[in-house]
């Protein structure tokens, strides 16, 4: 009886605190990656990423919509290809009040899905290393999450707990981050404050799975599509000798 | 009872040591109405707000638990929209600081937009520039630049400091697009930290001067550093000292300073570990800033040296023991738009008592002679150099630099020797060097038009060797044999050169003279056992002019993706010998001297060399097989009194492949060098010692073959490093009776290294390498040989588990083989800790030597002759080091 009591209690308590909803300010950054070339350098165009956020929720918008293509010839003769997929439709939208993070993807087979995940999952240790971002102060921040090491640099003075992508969670936005691979890599483009913008979660319609499956069709379906374009190619080829060999990564390892 | 007390114990371990014993701040975070914040950050301090100690977000409602190592510390809560909110725990009394509650005054908050104008990504390359941002590749095991630049992609650095990208090797490092450290530029980057650096450039084709960076022919390479702007500061470095036993000491101290356009940089240390990466006295030998004034330029040489003191295998900081005093200061000074001056200047003062013995015995043709030397060798040696530059802009196309350098030197050897059979006796061996330099350059370059500038170079040099050498016998009070020598070369250069441009056309037409003075003087004394070599006592003295007189034309173009180079020259010589009041017109002639070739860039990875030459009387020094610059008409004069004209040829084809974003490089050489008329170092044995000599040899050639690879393996974290390498050398040498004799030196070489750059807190790293080498000389009807191979083991292991923890043990061993005796394997050790204070202090302590076998041997076995030198290593030597960074 008297644990029921606590437990009423402690149900009204919480029921009448309601957060501070007045003090909504917007702001958008916008980051960029470097596209590697085929066979060394770097692509003029970069991928470019959108995040909007307030303290309250979050969107990260994937941009760039046009596939890239760089092609060089090895040494041994051999066709080194590498394909940027740009995201017809690629959101991540954050809602710490229901510390629900939503992703939105279509696959490399048009498949659509709508990927729920924790948010801001990572452990991050503070360095000792600080710079400056365009005058911003930032201070480093390194975290080991899901098979990628990052470093992150995030703004003590913009107190947002967010930054691109699924990274978050330091007393600070952080305007650049990237791994040790340099594969999931966010420099800093631009940052301004938005008057008056509000931040909804998009309506997109998809298969909603848990990451753990979305990753495991997401690999499924590149070799299936690899190995359907191989096939084609041989049968196309007359003489020629085609061998195509597929490295596939993803940004994200849960084993 | 005894369980109780078990218990009780672990109890009091729990309560003193277990993560139970951290503790947690809570509160809540509100507006001044009362409203809670959602999502407010909190971030627990330093008291002196230097370092982030804890962080946490509060919740949705405004409620927040911060795990802390201590309640001490300034929490600061702060939203968007709100003034943050400062507590320093301190000021509360102790009950109140784990329950603190904020309430933040409402504000507006205002962005200022910004936008990054220039994409920062990792590398970039723009026309002849590379540029890295240093934060891609650090992964703050970093001490200098050196150890940045070398995980650089496509770049390595060797032992001495030089750096080389894409296999060139960088000519000079800028900072801040100044050159502060002159051609010597481990000055800089072995002594400038690297946590300063924001980008690296590799910039190639460089021109400093910017009348010329249209025109001129360069291919020079050179590396500029950027520093992070908030680390551009009046005064920044780091100093240490550190003492320890036996009776060990180091201190240094690296000051920086960057003011305006203004530049300083100061280093310095004193040591007796050997340990300091810098060496001044090496960086001494060549002139630590003076471009050559004009080709051909020589120094005069020492005739009589100490027989080497150390086998290549080990290192100075191994078995030299003694004193070291060493400093540079640079400075850059802009007093104007208008006017530049640089200013160089190093010293250094080094004691060294090297413990080394060696034996000998040679039976041959009954000999019975053996020797043994016993006795420390001691050197001291000492060198102060100063190079002043003034560049002056007289108007918009026109300039003007001076260059002032001066320069002394000395060293004084000393060396005993202790002859065991068939007299017992002791020889001491005393050799004092002094070495003067003066040099004075003014060049004047004007821009005619658009298309072509006019240069105007003249440079007066002036160097003087002395040298006195002494051999005393116990037996005798006065020297057995006292040898002075003097050396002095006096040149007076002009150079008139027009250079110019048409469309990828650069061409320079140049008119050059020269003056060259030289006179020798040798005094030997009256027990002259130096005169055992026929022919030597003619040349003690005497007098030698050069009047020289050089046209020369060179031109570069691109045509598709070839460029083509060229290069010829066409010279009149006149030279005269005055020996003992005889003159002797010792040629007057022309010769040509040609170089061609073209590079064919395959495509933005791929290279292609090919270049040859061909050269009458006077190749390039690298020409030759023999090697230092020093190898000068004066040798010919010592050797035949008369000069013939000869032909030499050399010939390269390379390859090089340099795939950054595969982390990749690939390079191949071959080089081919021949020259019908060369010198070798050649050993008069006078009895106990030798005095080295250049000899004539009818001609050679040397075939060299290089490949390295270079391959970054993301998945292993780690470098792969393949390096091959072969050579066949072959002389023709005249023997003393005028035969000919063919001596073959062929030389294979295989290094393979593997080093992890991965960011955690253990690096590793191992390279090894074999070498052989066979050594034959072929004769009228004689045939001997040599075969000698060694192998090394080199490895590190690096340690950083935090930002503030550094470890790192680096061994290495060593196996020799001389002839089919093994001498001992060799282990040596150095470990390096440090921890990183926050406030910029550290302390470590540093272990050299750390593995020794104490004495290091190696054994000749040649015929009936045996001989046996063996080194007194230096001894484990253990140092407290502290040190500040600011």
């Amino acid at each position: 009886m008297r644990e029921t009591q606590i437990f009423t209690l402690i149900a009204l308590l919480v029921a009448f605190v309601q957060p501070c909803l007045t003090a909504q300010y917007t702001i958008e950054v916008d980051y960029y990656k470097p596209l590697e070339a085929s066979g060394g350098g770097y692509l003029e165009a970069n991928a470019a990423y959108r995040l909007q956020c307030t303290p309250l929720q979050s969107l990260f918008v994937f941009l760039t919509e046009e596939n890239f293509e760089s092609t060089s010839q090895t040494d041994d003769g051999n066709y080194d290809v590498r394909f940027w997929m740009g995201d017809e439709e690629h959101w991540v939208y954050k809602d710490p009040l229901k510390k629900e993070l939503t992703e939105y993807v279509i696959s490399i087979q048009d498949n659509r899905y709508i990927v729920t995940d924790e948010i801001h999952p990572m452990h991050w240790e503070i360095q000792d290393e600080q710079k400056t971002i365009e005058g911003i102060p930032v201070t480093q921040a390194r975290c080991d999450h899901r098979g990628r090491s990052y470093t992150a640099w995030f703004a003590p003075s913009i107190p947002i707990s967010n930054g691109p992508w699924k990274l978050g969670g330091l007393p600070g936005l952080i305007l650049e981050a990237y791994d040790d691979e340099k594969e999931v890599v966010f420099l800093f483009k631009s940052l301004r404050q938005l008057e008056g913008a509000a931040i909804k979660k998009p309506k997109s319609k998809g298969r909603q799975v848990s990451l753990d499956t979305f990753l495991e069709l997401s690999e499924k379906e590149t070799r299936q599509y690899f190995d359907f374009m191989e096939a084609r190619m041989r049968s196309t080829s007359g003489d020629f000798d085609i061998d195509v060999s597929v490295k596939y990564t993803s940004w994200e390892y849960l084993k | 009872m005894r369980s109780l007390f078990k218990i009780m114990l672990c109890l009091f371990l729990l309560g003193n040591f277990s993560p139970l014993n951290a503790q947690v701040i809570r509160g809540k975070v509100q507006a001044e109405d009362e409203t809670a914040i959602a999502f407010a950050s909190l971030v627990l301090w330093e008291e002196n707000g230097r370092q982030m100690l804890h962080f946490c977000t509060a919740d949705q409602y405004g409620n927040y638990e911060l795990p802390v190592k201590q309640l001490s510390g300034m929490l600061i809560a702060s939203s968007l929209g709100f003034r943050p909110d400062t507590v320093v725990l301190k000021s509360l009394p102790e009950s109140e600081r784990s329950r603190i509650d904020f309430r933040l005054a409402a504000t507006t908050f205002e962005l200022q937009s910004v936008e990054v104008s220039d994409s920062r990504i990792p590398y970039k390359v723009t026309g002849d520039t590379a540029t890295y941002q240093s934060e891609f590749f650090a992964d703050g095991s970093e001490q200098v630049i050196e150890d940045l630049v070398e995980k650089l992609p496509g770049t390595s650095v060797g032992d001495d400091g030089t750096i080389f990208y894409k296999g060139k090797q960088v000519e000079k490092v800028l900072l801040e697009n100044d050159e502060l450290f002159g051609r010597k530029y481990t000055i800089g980057t072995r002594s400038l930290r690297a946590d300063v650096v924001d980008e690296i450039q590799f910039i190639d084709h460089y021109v400093e001067n910017p009348l010329l960076q249209e025109v001129k022919q360069s291919d020079q390479l050179v590396m500029n550093i950027s520093i992070k702007e908030d680390r551009k500061k009046l005064l920044f470095g780091d100093s240490s000292l550190g003492a320890g036993l036996p009776g060990k000491y180091e201190a240094g101290v690296n000051l920086f300073s960057l003011f305006g356009n203004n530049k300083a940089v100061l280093v310095g240390n004193a040591e007796n570990t050997a340990g300091s990466p810098l060496d001044m006295s090496s960086l001494f030998r060549d002139g630590i800033s003076l471009d050559e004034p004009i080709a051909y330029n020589r120094a005069p040489g020492f005739l009589v040296r100490l027989p080497t003191y150390r086998p290549f295998e080990l290192e100075k900081a191994e078995i030299k023991n003694g004193n070291i005093y060493q400093g540079a200061s640079n400075l850059v000074f802009n007093p104007g738009e208008k006017l530049k001056i640089r200013s160089f200047g190093l010293g250094f003062k080094d004691r060294w008592d090297l413990d080394t013995r060696s034996f000998f015995r040679d039976l041959n043709l009954g000999n019975q002679y053996e020797f043994e030397d016993r006795s420390a060798y001691r050197e001291r040696n000492r060198g102060l150099e100063w190079n002043v530059e003034a560049i002056w802009g007289i108007s918009d196309d026109s300039n003007l630099k001076y260059n002032f350098n001066i320069a002394r030197h000395s060293i004084a050897g000393q060396a005993g020797t202790m002859v065991s059979s068939p007299d017992r006796d002791t020889l001491l061996q005393l050799l004092d060097n002094e070495s003067y330099t003066n040099i004075h350059r003014l060049n004047w370059v004007k821009k005619l038009n658009n298309k072509q500038v006019l240069v105007w170079d003249g440079a007066y040099i002036h160097r003087r060797k002395e040298q006195d050498f002494n051999l005393y016998d116990e037996h005798q009070d006065q020297a057995q044999i006292e040898q002075k020598n003097e050396h002095i070369v006096k040149d007076a250069d002009l150079l008139a050169s027009l250079l110019g441009k048409n469309g990828s056309l650069k061409y320079a037409l140049s008119l050059k003279y020269r003056l060259q003075t030289d006179r020798l003087e040798i005094s030997p004394t009256s027990n002259d056992l130096l005169s055992q070599d026929p022919g030597f006592e003619d040349h003690f003295q005497n007098d030698y002019q050069q009047h020289f007189l050089a046209l020369i034309g060179s031109f570069s173009t691109q045509i598709g993706i070839a460029e083509l180079f060229s290069k010829l020259e066409l010279g009149y010589r006149n030279a005269r010998l005055s020996e003992d009041q005889v003159s002797v017109n010792t040629n007057s002639a022309f010769y040509p001297n040609f170089r061609s070739g073209f590079s064919l860039r395959i495509n933005k990875k791929s290279t292609f060399l090919l270049s040859g030459g061909v050269g009458s009387e006077t190749p390039a020094a690298d020409d030759l097989i023999t090697g230092p610059a020093w190898t000068s008409y004066r040798s010919i004069l010592m050797g035949a009194n008369r000069i013939a004209p000869y032909l030499s040829c050399s010939g390269m084809v390379a390859f090089n492949h340099s795939n950054n974003a595969k982390l990749l490089e690939l390079s191949a050489s071959l080089i081919y060098r021949n020259n019908t008329r060369a010198f070798q170092d050649r050993y008069f044995f006078d009895g106990l010692f030798a005095i080295r000599n250049r000899q004539l040899i009818k001609g050679g050639d040397l075939w060299t073959l290089n490949g390295s690879l270079d391959k970054y393996l993301p998945g292993l974290f780690a470098n792969l490093g393949l390096d091959l390498y072969s050579s066949i050398n072959r002389s023709l040498v005249l023997s003393s009776e005028g035969l000919p004799n063919e001596v073959r030196l062929r030389t294979n070489a295989v290094e393979l290294s593997y080093t992890t750059v991965f960011k955690g807190p253990f690096n590793v790293g191992v390279s090894g390498e074999r070498a052989w080498s066979s050594y034959r000389q072929l004769g009228v009807g004689v045939s001997s040989g040599t075969k000698n191979n060694r192998s090394s083991l080199r490895y590190f292991f690096i340690l950083k588990p935090d930002a503030r923890w550094y470890f790192k043990l680096i061994t290495r061993q060593i196996f020799t083989n001389n002839q089919g005796q093994k001498a001992k394997a060799l282990l040596l050790g150095t470990l390096r800790t440090s921890y990183q204070f926050k406030n910029g202090f550290r302390a470590g302590i540093n272990i050299y030597n750390v593995w020794n076998t104490r004495v290091y041997n190696l054994e000749n076995l040649s015929g009936e002759s045996y001989s046996l030198q063996s080194w007194v290593l230096n001894p484990r030597m253990l140092l407290l080091n502290i040190g500040f960074r600011f």
